[in-house]
């Protein structure tokens, strides 16, 4: 019988690719000891357990790290997500960044040094020198220069996916907070505000203020949306300590070591690859399988499976993110939320340690403020707002003093997004379902809804729409105008759409407080605006959530900012 | 066995028993069949009874009791919301029936409309329908549907509908195929001789013949739906209260446990796999005992 | 026979001008709009209607779809509105991960359920065809996404003997991408290992996607067969005492063939579909995924065009089987 010669030949073909796996598959999989394959005698490399965290960086090898996405656009200017920047940053750099594991404390990078306090209108920043961009390019002051003019003069096609230099320097062109950027000499550069800006040196720590070289942006025609390359191809314009080699959409981004890179030391790494992987249990799963060794974001509920787990270690990152759920008194008509009453019982409903035992793995804190602890802000911000412990009876009894009861509930909508997974919100759909239960214990009648993320919730949510919806933040930088602020400044006298928090004297607190510079003043001015919101019950802020990084045993030298923006600089592998 | 009853000779019972009554016996001696119409009764009777049948609550959730493992008291655990995943099981079964027993119908109807107008008709009318059929077919299915839902929004009649959508077409070109065959047939021929003609030709004589193979699809179609509304829901697009137990979306919330906790992806996958075996089992009988070739 | 295939590429053109109509419209019909996507929490109003304006969806829908048609009457397929890159670049890229994978789930799917088919038939009414066909019928019955989230966990992740995701091992090999074929592509680099490799990734996912296919390839042979086997000329050849292995070969496969191929051209829209499954669960970066995360992102641009591509493929391929059948069968070849 032909037929059944085929389909042996067939199957054995299978058989023998399953089991010849093992000769060939990487020296860098993690062991696996605990299940040995079936297919059995292979004397792979030693396992990694002998390495610890110990011991003297080692140069070499390749890492292959699982992110959620690859990059929004490989132009740094035009990205605003955190996994544009993983990619990004290790390629391009800033003229001052955060120190790592802080979210106050600035550094040059770029820039050697440079002069400017919070209350300056002019900053001079001293250029690191002998520094050249991937192609060869000398870096300089001119090329600086180059930057900011272009990032200014963007054309309205770039302005919209821009949203960093529009939010830190207030908008494009010539009106904007850049009065001025002068070459001064060749390693310096002038930079004059309109106004003083608090927040003017963090915004510039940010990946897409990233120094470009100005042969690239030349070459790209990165000035013309039409026509330039700059966010597509493959190009060496940056500083950074790793190379772009190739980038392939939804596949895979491959980085090599600069070694001319400018820093104390070069890359250890030979290579460095980020996959994007989207769902948080296939990255596990690519991590147990062997295919990455390292992934970020884990989800919450697998902490315990890399923690403590033979062959794997979890890096936890501090929160540096609020999760809130939205109030809105007037997204419906005679909604039962205009009452505050009923606000205060949907705060006091909420048990927001259940929450972070169920969906951040027990990594995460309740949020009495929306400022995280990590902020240096926290506790001059936080003095006095009104804090809603966890007491159903409390809500169900304002409930009925607002004239509801179970023949009459107060009826709310209540929205959650889908496709999309955040630091602070890791099961936007589970955490929603006990909420949900949560609301209806004490006595709300609940009706869910569910929206895709990007293209149809956030702009519902930020119309008004929803009564009560789940959103959140991750600071940009640390400071109390880049949380209150963006959500609660009001726009041509009128208040933010999302929260409908038309509070008397909000409008006037937020513009105080924006103007104050004075550090001490500064906290005291935004704890107003915090106090008015918080009181109002504006908004219930829910939990600040920990993220976390797992790695493979080899894995060494990986610090987590809270920020997120992590370089893989001082990363090395061991064992091998 | 009733066999026995119905073993008079084909010929002579053919006017009394006909296609149908002869479908039925023969369906009766087929163990598929029996099999697959077992199941399908099986999870009729879950859904209508569910209430009972249950031991909790399925959408009722506490966080304090998550993740528990299959116990007595739990038969298949729970899940991150505390809720019994058996519970979730049988409940499970109403949306999952209802759907595709909904889309089928929407299917059927529609497609059989077209499908009659094109087969009847002929000329443009045809030309017209089929080119739809044809652009329809050429959009991958899934695909189609995550469209349909993508427009509509989430919920049960919302994926019932993209599902029937999707079946249109399919349910159009088998009507009309069959009623082409039978434009030749001989008694479809003398019926015209004797005057008999447009839409009683249509419905008394051509249809009852035409719509052997049209139910065995709708068969196997309520199995290709009780997938498709599982896979939707695997992709996040089922219903849109969460709580709401739907067994593809109950696999993909649970399957990144797969590591620990196989069984909150096992069962509700298992139930999906049960539920359209049924249907298959069905139809394939189904077809055996309609298929003419085969009654020789 | 070219006039056959000239009328029905003549037929194509009615469906595909529908085909772009149909899509342009339902992506208009789809609520949202991508002009939010890329910022999330961060978009402001202001940014959103700057993005809006510079992609042109602030202009009146038919100006929208006649500039589309306009382009692609040039053969210019678009940007995506999200990433700006180039849509038939970015079809480029991944449609070959896709065919890879249909290919060998196919390959898989006929290999395994032709002989399977043949046999069972052979044996008709013992326990061995019994047995072939209760298998045949729960391979039809399982939904691709369980049965390659148990495949992936029995043997990626309980007993790890294959890859859990992706196309090869990108630690080992460094595989420049040419044709995006990975098996080629690894021959191409010189890095046998790295074909044995990219091999190896496709085992599970084209387990998965192809069982459905062989199921159905399986059963349709095991009734063409029969149907065949009982026909009177087959009957003449045993008779004119040709041995089984010529009958086999020349008579009963060759027209067994015919159902198989026009099972094979069905499926082909299936294993589309199928790979969107596929590609999610083995995070194989192929156009199933693509397109799916199109129509959640509403990145119109690679909606339109991506699946207008998706189509055209569907009915050529549609068209070839078309051709081989008549090929295949005098009878039709001749009317």
């Amino acid at each position: 019988m032909p037929n059944w010669r085929w389909f042996s030949v067939f199957t054995v073909l299978i058989l023998v690719l399953a089991a010849c796996g093992d000769a060939g598959t990487s020296a860098s999989a993690p062991d696996e000891s605990d299940d040995p394959p079936a297919s059995g005698s292979d004397a792979s490399e030693p396992p990694a357990s002998d390495g610890g965290t110990s011991g003297e960086p080692q140069t070499g090898g390749t890492l292959v790290f699982g992110g959620a996405a690859l990059a929004a656009s490989l132009d740094p200017a035009l990205t605003s997500d955190g996994e544009s920047f993983r990619i990004l940053q290790q390629i391009y750099e800033p003229l001052v960044d955060l120190v790592p594991g802080t979210v106050d404390e600035l550094e040059g990078v770029l820039a050697e040094s440079w002069t400017g306090e919070p209350e300056d209108t002019e900053y001079v920043f001293t250029l690191k020198e002998g520094v050249t961009f991937h192609d060869g390019t000398p870096f300089n002051a001119e090329a600086v220069k180059t930057n900011f003019d272009r990032w200014q003069t963007f054309a309205e096609e770039f302005q919209g996916n821009a949203y960093y230099y529009g939010a830190v320097m207030d908008g494009f062109g010539p009106d904007n907070l850049i009065e001025s950027v002068e070459a001064t000499d060749e390693m310096t550069v002038t930079i004059t505000l309109r106004e003083a800006s608090p927040t003017f040196l963090f915004g510039i720590a940010l990946t897409p203020f990233s120094i470009v070289s100005p042969a690239v942006l030349e070459a790209t025609s990165a000035d013309d949306p039409a026509t330039s390359t700059l966010g597509t191809d493959t190009v060496q314009g940056g500083t950074g300590p790793f190379v772009m080699e190739e980038y392939i959409p939804d596949d895979s981004a491959t980085l090599v070591r600069n070694d001319d890179y400018h820093g104390e030391h070069t890359a250890y790494l030979d290579r460095l690859i980020i996959r994007p992987i989207a769902d948080p249990a296939a990255r596990l799963q690519a991590l147990q399988g062997g295919s990455v060794q390292g992934f970020d974001l884990i989800a919450p509920g697998d902490r315990d499976a890399v923690d403590g787990a033979e062959g794997f270690q979890l890096v936890n990152r501090e929160s540096y993110n609020t999760l809130y759920l939205g109030v809105n008194p007037t997204a419906t008509d005679d909604s039962s939320l205009a009452d505050l009453a009923v606000r205060q019982a949907v705060a006091h409903a909420i048990d927001r340690e259940a929450l972070i035992e169920a969906f951040y793995g027990g990594g995460g804190s309740p949020a009495d403020i929306f400022l995280p602890p990590t902020s240096g802000w926290f506790d001059s911000v936080g003095e006095g707002a009104e804090v809603y412990e966890y007491d159903p009876e409390a809500a169900t009894a304002l409930l009925e003093g607002a004239g509801f009861d179970a023949d009459n509930p107060a009826t709310v909508n209540f929205w959650y997004p889908t496709e999309v997974t955040r630091p602070y919100m890791p099961d936007p759909q589970g955490l929603h379902q006990a909420v949900t239960t949560m609301l209806e214990d004490a006595g709300f009648e609940v009706e869910p809804g569910s929206a895709i993320w990007g293209t149809e919730y956030i702009p519902a949510a930020q119309n008004g729409e929803y009564d009560l919806h789940f959103l959140g933040w991750t600071g940009d930088f640390d400071d109390p105008s880049n949380w209150y602020g963006v959500h609660f400044g009001y726009a041509q006298g009128e208040p933010a759409a999302q929260f409908g928090c038309d509070v008397d004297g909000l409008e006037a607190a937020i513009d105080e407080a924006e103007s104050t510079l004075e550090e001490g003043a500064r906290g005291t001015a935004w704890s107003e605006v915090a106090q008015l919101v918080h009181n109002e019950v504006c908004f219930v802020t829910l939990v600040h959530g920990d993220t976390a990084i797992a790695l493979t045993d080899q894995v060494q030298g990986y610090v987590a900012n809270p920020t997120g923006s992590e370089s893989f600089l001082d990363v090395w592998l061991s064992g091998e | 066995m009733t066999g026995a009853a119905v073993s008079r000779p084909v010929e002579q019972q053919e006017r009394s028993v006909g296609l149908w009554g002869d479908a039925l016996r023969r369906m009766r001696g087929s163990p598929a069949a029996i099999i697959g119409a077992a199941i399908i009764i099986f999870f009729v009777l879950m859904a209508i009874f569910a209430p009972f049948i249950a031991p909790y609550d399925p959408t009722r959730g506490d966080l304090g009791s998550s993740y528990l493992p299959p116990s007595g008291e739990h038969f298949f655990g729970t899940n991150v919301q505390g809720q019994d995943v058996f519970s979730r099981i049988i409940f499970g079964s109403r949306l999952t029936l209802g759907i595709a027993v909904m889309s089928v119908t929407i299917g059927v109807a529609f497609g059989s409309l077209l499908g009659a107008l094109a087969g009847y008709f002929r000329g443009w009318i045809d030309a017209t329908i089929m080119r739809g059929v044809d652009i329809m077919l050429s959009i991958p299915g899934l695909l189609l549907a995550i469209a349909v839902v993508s427009w509509l929004g989430r919920g049960a009649v919302q994926i019932a509908i993209a599902i029937a959508i999707v079946n249109v077409p399919i349910f159009a070109r088998i009507l009309r195929a069959s009623l082409l065959a039978l434009r030749d047939a001989d008694y479809v021929i003398a019926a015209k001789s004797v005057g008999v003609g447009g839409p009683a030709l249509l419905l008394r004589h051509m249809l009852p013949n035409a719509i052997g193979p049209l139910i065995v699809q709708a068969t196997l179609a309520l199995a290709t739906a009780v997938v498709d509304a599982a896979a939707l829901g695997f992709l996040g697009l089922g219903p849109p209260d969460p709580r709401t137990p739907e067994w593809g979306a109950m696999l993909s919330d649970t399957y990144r446990y797969l590591t620990d906790a196989v069984h909150l992806a096992f069962f509700p996958g298992i139930a999906i796999v049960l539920a359209v075996l049924g249907f298959n089992l069905l139809g394939d009988g189904m077809r055996e005992a309609l298929d003419p070739k085969l009654r020789r | 026979m070219t006039k056959f295939i000239i009328r029905r590429l003549l037929l194509l053109i009615p469906i595909l001008l529908g085909l772009t109509l149909l899509i342009f419209v339902f992506t208009r019909l789809l609520p949202g709009d991508p002009a939010t996507t890329i910022l999330g929490e961060r978009a402001t109003a202001e940014n959103m209607a700057l993005v809006r304006e510079s992609l042109g969806l602030d202009r009146p829908l038919h100006e929208q779809y006649f500039q589309y048609m306009g382009g692609l009457l040039q053969g210019d397929l678009g940007r995506s509105f999200i990433t700006n890159r180039d849509v038939v670049d970015d079809f480029l890229q991944r449609f070959p991960a896709t065919i890879e994978l249909s290919l060998a789930a196919i390959i898989f799917a006929i290999a395994a359920g032709i002989p399977l088919g043949v046999y069972t038939a052979k044996r008709r009414g013992t326990w061995v065809d019994a047995g072939g066909t209760i298998l045949s019928l729960i391979g039809i019955s399982i939904p691709i996404f369980f049965l390659g989230l148990m495949l992936k966990w029995i043997f990626a992740i309980q007993f790890p003997i294959l890859p859990d995701s992706g196309r090869i091992d990108l630690v080992d090999y460094f595989i420049p991408r040419v044709t995006n074929f990975m098996t080629v592509d690894a021959l191409l680099a010189g890095e046998p290992g790295g074909f044995i490799d990219a091999l190896r990734h496709l085992v599970l996912p084209a387990l998965a996607l192809g069982t459905i296919p062989l199921a159905v390839i399986m059963r349709i042979t095991r009734a063409s067969v029969i149907d065949v086997l009982n026909e009177d000329y087959v009957r003449t050849a045993h008779a004119k005492g040709l041995r089984d292995r010529t009958v086999d070969g020349r008579h009963i496969l060759r027209n067994a063939l015919l159902p198989v191929v026009t099972v094979i051209g069905l499926q082909t829209g299936l294993l589309l579909g199928g790979a969107i499954l596929t590609e999610t669960i083995f995070t194989w970066g192929g156009v199933g995924r693509w397109i799916y995360d199109a129509v959640t992102a509403r990145d119109y641009q690679i909606i339109q065009s991506g699946v207008l591509m998706l189509a055209l493929i569907f009915v050529l391929v549609n068209l070839i089987v078309d051709i081989s059948y008549a090929f295949l069968n005098p009878r039709i070849r001749h009317s």
